[in-house]
């Protein structure tokens, strides 16, 4: 069995029926529309993105379903994913974004958990420079803030 | 453009989950964005584990901050009463832990109760002193907001003369006897309280009508009777321990209240010096 699905930018993708139904959004719009040979509309998904979160898919076809949402977030990113997830950071968001609207929750980990890494043990400055964020707080805004959370930084 | 703040706030929170800390403390001052996420995230459960980061907490804690905290856990030897009458603003606490301090004054504890009397759900005040003015806090907390869980364990109320002077928790249970207000406390612990005596319990009785759980280990002074009318009284009861009461000390005495009340499954006493577990499935 096959599933077609269409993305954003009108590009026809026809995936074994297992692989789109890892995302919980089209597995609900399968089981809701029964055996038709229309296509799923995707219009949040380029075809770039689908192409990735395909990949993705049909790599992690045969994994356990893990519903324990603790063991998902402690579980490191595996080697493949690690490759998997060397992308420009555009891409990277496009990815974390489009698996939180398909609802595929062990992409969505993976692409949280990249992000989490590039963040942690960084400066805030660090963390403007990496993600090109302006900052936005008043000199005296940033210094409260630093003393509120004195107790906090702290090891 | 800065791609990170493409992220709507489910993913923000899920990210920020994911992180410790001491990375969230830099995150939160990244951008305005951030801010208020991180800062909900630190101080939901501040982990006060070194005395360093207790005194220091306390020394940069504000109005705003105090908002944000829900579950908190001091330390006995570490908390002072200048520090904790500070903890005026925690409106959104709902779980306190703070036993063993009979060095705080019922007066500094009054400071942080009025604070969270409706958003406190769980509270541990064991071994220490307490007022008539914290027992008509902890009532309000039970009867119009969701104090659930009260351990009260080796508790002292002042002002008394000696620690076996009788109390009966008329300004604790008051609170609930109108009209329009219930008690919603489900679990109460006053193991080793010397002040309960058959009164209290018969205030018990009236106003506690949703008590699940209650442990009058080591107190002295109940006679069977009085417990027997507790039991009868609560129909929500489900365990009660009454382990070193020496009025109930042979298996027939608990064998009777067991079945007193057929929603009570558990029955702790002592006969001998041994504690036992009477269970319902296993002897009715």
């Amino acid at each position: 069995m096959s599933v077609r699905l269409l993305s954003s930018d009108s590009e026809d993708f026809t995936v074994a029926k297992e692989v789109a139904e890892r995302s919980m959004l089209i597995k609900n719009m399968l089981e809701d529309v029964g055996d038709n040979d229309n296509p799923i509309p995707l219009p949040n998904v380029t075809a770039k993105i689908l192409r990735k979160v395909i990949e993705w898919c049909e790599h992690h076809l045969g994994d356990p379903v893990t519903n324990d949402e603790n063991e998902r977030r402690n579980t490191e990113i595996d080697e493949w994913d690690q490759k998997f997830m060397e992308v420009d950071q555009e891409t990277l968001f496009d990815i974390i974004l489009a698996a939180n609207y398909l609802d595929i929750k062990p992409l969505l980990d993976v692409g949280c958990k990249t992000v989490a890494n590039m963040i942690k043990g960084k400066t805030a400055e660090e963390i403007r420079k990496i993600f090109n964020i302006v900052n936005d707080l008043t000199p005296e805004e940033e210094a409260q803030i630093r003393k509120e959370n004195e107790w906090a930084e702290d090891r | 453009m800065g791609h990170l703040n493409r992220l709507p706030l489910e993913l923000m929170q899920i990210l920020i989950d994911l992180l410790d800390v001491a990375s969230l403390c830099q995150l939160s001052r990244v951008n305005q964005r951030w801010y208020e996420p991180c800062m909900n995230q630190i101080y939901d459960s501040p982990l006060l584990t070194t005395k360093k980061k207790h005194d220091s907490f306390f020394e940069c804690t504000n109005e705003r901050t105090q908002r944000l905290v829900r579950r908190l856990h001091l330390k006995s030897t570490w908390i002072t009463n200048a520090q904790l009458q500070q903890l005026k603003h925690c409106h959104r606490l709902s779980r306190l832990q703070l036993d063993h301090c009979p060095h705080l004054l019922p007066s500094s504890l009054d400071l942080v109760i009025s604070g969270c009397v409706m958003s406190i759900q769980h509270m541990s005040l064991a071994n220490n002193q307490l007022s008539q003015s914290t027992l008509r806090l902890l009532g309000l907390a039970s009867a119009n907001g969701q104090l659930r869980y009260l351990d009260l364990r080796n508790t002292m109320i002042r002002p008394c003369g000696a620690i076996d002077a009788s109390h009966h928790l008329d300004a604790l249970l008051l609170p609930g006897w109108g009209l329009f207000y219930r008690h919603s406390l489900a679990h109460l612990d006053l193991s080793y309280c010397n002040w309960v005596d058959d009164t209290t319990l018969a205030n018990l009785a009236q106003a506690l009508p949703l008590l699940q759980f209650i442990s009058l280990r080591w107190c002295q002074r109940l006679s069977d009777k009085a417990v027997g009318h507790l039991i009868q009284q609560l129909k929500h009861l489900n365990m009660i321990d009454l382990c070193f009461v020496s009025s109930i000390n042979r298996h027939s005495n608990a064998h009777r209240l067991l079945r007193l009340n057929p929603w009570l499954q558990k029955i702790g006493f002592t006969f001998e010096c041994k504690s036992i577990w009477l269970q319902r499935n296993k002897v009715l």
